[in-house]
């Protein structure tokens, strides 16, 4: 996943795309970019204490009982085309993206306290996150690591979170840090 | 007095009095609660994991009682779904995106809880402590700590510490930049008196998955001596040194760890087979960083949540002490 599709991804969700056609194209095929849309929605929705677990489960049971579903050709009907119907209804969905925009905005200052921007990176002079390769070697150590370390005493579970919270392997060899 | 006195004085003056704050007895309490509430408390809960670029939500659920001992589980919220339930002294990480399943020992319980690792008299030479203000996370009220370290071969923390429960709810890690390097914080909170046995079951790993199990206890044992580490950074201490086998093989590995209280460095020193990917120079995943380089006909790979500097610095330094015997 690149960067420019992380950061597309996040624009459409804002509804702040202007080719939202062109993405939703590109949602339907590709499975890397179906997976960051639904954890960024799961993201949001958990900031916003709307978090359903098992939603992701559903969605492929979902997405799987309509591949069994035989297709249907019909003629499209021409009368779902009405412009002012639609019109109204591109009013109703910019003012709730702006709703939600401004939930994002409150939500981000608030849980990100004294230090800005929750998006912020800050490697400067780190070394690049590890390719995938490298970071499955690394698991393991870091399962003996944690098993052995302070922390773990201090906080259980807590240092798992790194190994669990994991971005599937193009995406984290793409990720460069300058 | 001189000008430069003057401009000392009304410095001085002006520096706001917590600045001044001793409130290390007074986090040390705040710790050893948070500590306990870890091990002892039976909860649910969803939180948000950050670092860098990435976000993920993740669930976990903790559960402790008699028969069963200490058990929890945590799984990221996401299309892939990792997950590791920590369970009977086992560890077990499942990991979909690269069809693995790994089993590792944890470590041996000589007591439980474990023993709370930190001596605040031991950390003021290295870390100042503040007390912040009461916040509200996740609903609940907590207190704010801010642990600073004063030297660039650790990280500074704040944390939030439910003020009721003393479970950690936020934690920040932060550079001497005073930058965020991750942020974990819960968004939802239930804690129950009784949590049903289905929902600490590790999911279900397909079949396909390529099981990569390690340890059995006996290469646990504790060992003494042999490898040893020229420079380290002030108020790191040895914890433990122990020999464990790689997983599905039979070569033993050392692994000593170190620590200063609050952040850990593990080192392995593994011998060179030839076959096995090794890691060499930097590398990081989020905020652990490691440095691995050969040495002789070993490896020597340290791991740990400081800054590079720190385990480049310790794995540079890791010499075989001749007075001691080899363990082959």
């Amino acid at each position: 996943m690149s960067e420019q599709m992380k950061e597309l991804t996040s624009a459409f969700m804002d509804g702040e795309l202007d080719d939202a056609q062109a993405f939703l194209d590109q949602l339907k095929v590709d499975d890397d970019l179906r997976a960051t849309w639904s954890r960024y929605h799961a993201i949001r929705d958990s900031l916003h204490h709307r978090y359903l677990p098992g939603a992701s489960v559903l969605a492929a049971r979902v997405a799987a009982a309509l591949e069994q579903e035989p297709v249907l050709l019909m003629p499209l009907n021409k009368r779902h085309n009405k412009k002012p119907a639609s019109h109204a209804l591109g009013w109703a969905a910019a003012a709730s993206v702006v709703l939600i925009m401004a939930l994002w905005f409150t939500q981000t200052i608030s849980i990100t306290g004294d230090n800005g921007n929750i998006f912020e990176i800050t490697s400067n002079g780190q070394p690049p996150q590890a390719t995938a390769e490298v970071e499955q070697t690394l698991s393991d150590y870091i399962v003996n690591h944690n098993e052995y370390s302070a922390s773990t005493k201090m906080q259980g579970m807590l240092p798992y979170t790194r190994l669990v919270s994991y971005e599937p392997a193009q995406q984290a060899g793409a990720e460069r840090v300058e | 007095m001189t000008p430069s006195r003057i401009v000392l004085f009304v410095a001085l003056f002006l520096t706001p009095a917590w600045l001044f704050a001793d409130d290390s007895k007074q986090v040390e309490e705040w710790l050893e609660k948070m500590h306990s509430a870890a091990h002892s408390i039976n909860y649910i809960g969803t939180f948000v994991y950050q670092q860098g670029k990435q976000l993920t939500a993740m669930r976990i659920v903790h559960a402790v009682d008699d028969q069963n001992g200490e058990r929890e589980r945590l799984v990221a919220q996401d299309a892939i779904g990792r997950e590791v339930v920590r369970d009977k002294g086992r560890v077990i990480a499942i990991l979909p995106d690269i069809h693995s399943v790994v089993v590792q020992k944890g470590r041996p319980e000589f007591e439980f809880p474990p023993e709370f690792p930190v001596d605040i008299d031991d950390l003021i030479g290295t870390y100042s402590f503040t007390l912040g203000k009461q916040e509200h996370v996740a609903g609940r009220s907590a207190q704010k700590i801010i642990i600073k370290p004063k030297d660039k071969y650790r990280y500074g923390y704040r944390l939030w510490v439910d003020s009721k429960t003393g479970l950690l709810l936020k934690k920040q890690s932060f550079d001497e930049r005073n930058r965020v390097l991750e942020l974990f914080m819960f968004t939802a909170i239930e804690y129950k008196d009784n949590i049903p046995d289905e929902m600490l079951e590790p999911g279900i790993a397909s079949k396909d998955f390529k099981w990569i199990e390690t340890d059995d206890v006996a290469s646990n044992a504790e060992v003494e001596g042999g490898w040893a580490v020229r420079s380290m950074p002030a108020g790191f201490i040895i914890d433990i040194h122990r020999q464990h086998r790689l997983p599905n093989s039979q070569i033993y590995a050392d692994h000593i760890v170190y620590t200063d209280g609050l952040a850990s460095v593990s080192i392995f020193v593994e011998p060179l087979t030839g076959k096995s990917k090794k890691i060499n120079g930097a590398s990081r995943v989020g905020v652990v960083n490691a440095y691995g380089r050969s040495f002789d006909k070993y490896h020597i790979l340290a791991v740990g949540e400081v800054p590079q500097a720190t385990v480049k610095m310790i794995s540079e330094s890791v010499y075989y002490d001749k007075a001691e015997k080899p363990h082959d």
